[in-house]
């Protein structure tokens, strides 16, 4: 007989933020969709909840809640990341892995077959937990014998729960209560209104009754249920990572004779790579050292390529920027691959002007030597102090620029951040109020003040801004910080 | 470094404007080596700021590659009168083009801002561009 498990990994968006940021583990945290005061609570841990911290809510309202609550923000992108990782190592278990496209940290498992490689199928659950448990996750596991019965049991969040017979898995899915499940919390509400509170009783209600008073999601799940509406496994196809390790006799600290080694591994692997019918996202290379450290460094081109040199050309940047404190003693080289774009396979290409590839791969070199916030642009948010109104993003592609024209245009500010303290004025100034040094002359005339607030929900800000024209003719952008009772030089009118 | 959003106000995209935050003038430099070599932009600013000179042979390997990729490269130095006749002290003797900015208020919000060229191997020294700009919020 088939037998199947389900691992699931509950509130997986949380567990990303805090293996991101363990420290938080002992202070309520939220993850939000923004990190803003307008953000939206969308997950909370215990501690959080049980300061009535509630998904839904906004972050200020959290935050007002509690003084001690952490809030980040988890993109998609992250999430996608941590799923192939857990992908990676559910392999191990099982050759045949499905994860949910709906409810992210749900992963269906084939278990047929394993009884020759496992003691016992509870040993072998337990074995993925634990191991999950090391990559800093928690979850749960079921194993038993359809999608839905080990779903709901995982679901149900009870640790580790191995079914001998289906007779023994309905009655314990019976028993799970309709809360645990992912469903719409209004179809929730309604139900639990009704006092239909497990699965068994949703189950004991008719199909057509529930399609005609709950609607289609409600029938669906009701068909789940009982075993119609499920397809078979569709496992995702094993992606064995590309790497090479070799182990150096003696210890090695020169960058190019590391390149001598890492040359011929990354051409294989470039082939490996190719040979899938993908080119190389990124490089990693693992170096361990002769004193026991180890160091994990990644670089990545402007665009996926098959370039071996471009490739190398960056390794041997990141290797030469590198302060090794002992010699390398083992060396791995994994490459990432990912599918050639569109452009990339065009056989005429219209040349541009200006050959933006060529910036890109520019910016890469660039990544590589100063690290990867090297490059990056500016993104306009919202905020009342000029440290709020902008932000710098990472840059990894040159597109072409769109200019607005404008009318008058305004003069340009440099600004300082963070803000440059002042020396305190003093009570008796007979050459006037030197503000920038004796070698500017003193403060000839002043605009302001303009008043700023704000920040008041983490730590409230007020200060004056002025405008100020030293003698020497430059234009000073200075306020006066209300709450420290000192001045600061914030920026310049070039 | 400057506002972004004062640029934005200028009219410029900033989602096509890389900036590269380097430590040093030297590593400044030589990001501008590699952005040049790429030939993938008609203009690159080095904000040098109070920084010394580039050394000469940074700037002969700068200007080689602009001339061969058709990009200026604009260097914004700081600079005071430092000789005791009140002249400043000559930077950058590889440089094709090099002006003094001034700035004075004209009006309620209105500036006029001069450069002036006090070299120029093309056309000659003693040239002035002269445009009225507005002053930020708040000072206008």
């Amino acid at each position: 007989m088939d037998r199947m498990a389900c691992v699931d990994l509950a509130a997986l968006p949380l567990q990303v933020l805090l293996r991101a940021q363990p420290e938080w583990r002992s202070y309520p945290v939220v993850v939000v969709d923004r990190d803003k005061p307008s953000g939206v609570i969308q997950w909370v841990n215990e501690r959080a909840r049980s300061q009535r911290i509630l998904p839904g809510m906004r972050y200020a309202a959290g935050l007002a809640l509690s003084r001690e609550l952490r809030g980040g923000v988890v993109s998609r992108a992250m999430v996608d990341d941590v799923t192939a990782e857990l992908l990676q190592r559910l392999w191990r278990f099982s050759p045949r892995v499905e994860p949910s496209s709906s409810d992210a940290g749900v992963f269906w498992l084939d278990a047929s077959g394993l009884g020759r490689l496992y003691p016992s199928l509870e040993l072998w659950a337990e074995g993925i937990r634990e191991d999950l448990r090391e990559a800093g996750f928690a979850s749960s596991t079921a194993v038993g014998f359809t999608r839905f019965g080990v779903y709901a049991t995982a679901k149900a969040g009870n640790g580790s729960v191995t079914f001998q017979n289906p007779a023994q898995e309905r009655s314990y899915v019976r028993r799970v209560s309709i809360d645990r499940l992912r469903i719409d919390p209004e179809l929730r509400d309604t139900l639990l209104r009704l006092g239909v509170r497990t699965l068994g009783a949703f189950l004991d209600l008719p199909a057509e009754g529930i399609r005609k008073r709950f609607g289609a999601a409600a029938y669906e799940l009701h068909q789940l249920a009982r075993g119609e509406g499920w397809t078979r496994l569709c496992a995702r196809e094993i992606v064995e990572p590309t790497e090479r390790t070799v182990y150096l006799d003696d210890p090695e600290i020169d960058s190019d004779r590391l390149m001598a080694w890492i040359e011929p591994l990354l051409a294989e692997l470039i082939a490996e790579t190719t040979a899938r019918r993908e080119v190389v996202a990124a490089v990693t290379l693992e170096l361990k050292l002769d004193n026991r450290s180890a160091c994990c460094e990644r670089v990545a081109p402007a665009a996926p390529t098959d370039d071996a040199a471009q490739l190398l050309g960056l390794v041997r940047l990141r290797l030469e920027a590198m302060q090794l404190p002992s010699g390398v003693v083992d060396l791995t080289i994994r490459t990432e691959g990912a599918g050639r774009s569109a452009r990339q396979l065009d056989l005429l290409q219209e040349a541009p002007h200006r050959d933006l590839d060529a910036a890109d791969r520019a910016f890469a070199r660039i990544r590589a030597e100063l690290g990867d916030g090297a490059v990056s642009r500016a993104r306009l948010s919202e905020g009342h102090l000029p440290g709020a109104g902008y932000d710098w993003e990472p840059m990894s592609r040159m597109t072409s620029p769109k200019p607005r024209e404008t009318g008058v245009r305004p003069l340009v500010r440099r600004v300082y951040a963070p803000p440059i303290a002042l020396a305190a004025r003093g009570r008796h100034e007979p050459d006037g109020w030197l503000v920038a040094g004796v070698a500017e002359g003193p403060v000839e005339e002043v605009v302001g003040p303009h008043i700023v607030s704000g920040g008041w929900w983490a730590r409230e800000v007020s200060r004056a801004y002025y405008y100020v024209r030293t003698r020497s003719g430059r234009w000073l952008w200075i306020y006066h910080d209300q709450k420290r009772r000192r001045w600061f030089l914030q920026g310049e009118v070039e | 470094m400057f506002y972004p959003p004062d640029f934005a106000a200028f009219g410029i995209d900033l989602a096509a404007l890389p900036v590269i935050h380097a430590p040093d003038a030297r590593k400044a430099a030589r990001a501008a080596d590699a952005l040049l070599r790429s030939g993938g932009f008609a203009l690159l600013a080095l904000d040098l700021g109070d920084a010394a000179a580039l050394p000469l042979g940074m700037q002969s390997r700068l200007a080689g590659l602009a001339m061969k990729h058709h990009t200026a490269v604009l260097c914004l130095l700081r600079q005071r009168a430092d000789r005791k006749d009140g002249r400043q002290v000559a930077r950058g003797s590889l440089a094709a083009v090099r002006g003094e900015s001034a700035k004075r208020r004209v009006d309620f919000d209105r500036f006029e801002c001069v450069l002036r060229a006090v070299k120029d191997k093309r056309l000659g020294p003693g040239w002035t561009h002269v445009e009225v700009c507005r002053g930020p919020d708040g000072l206008c």
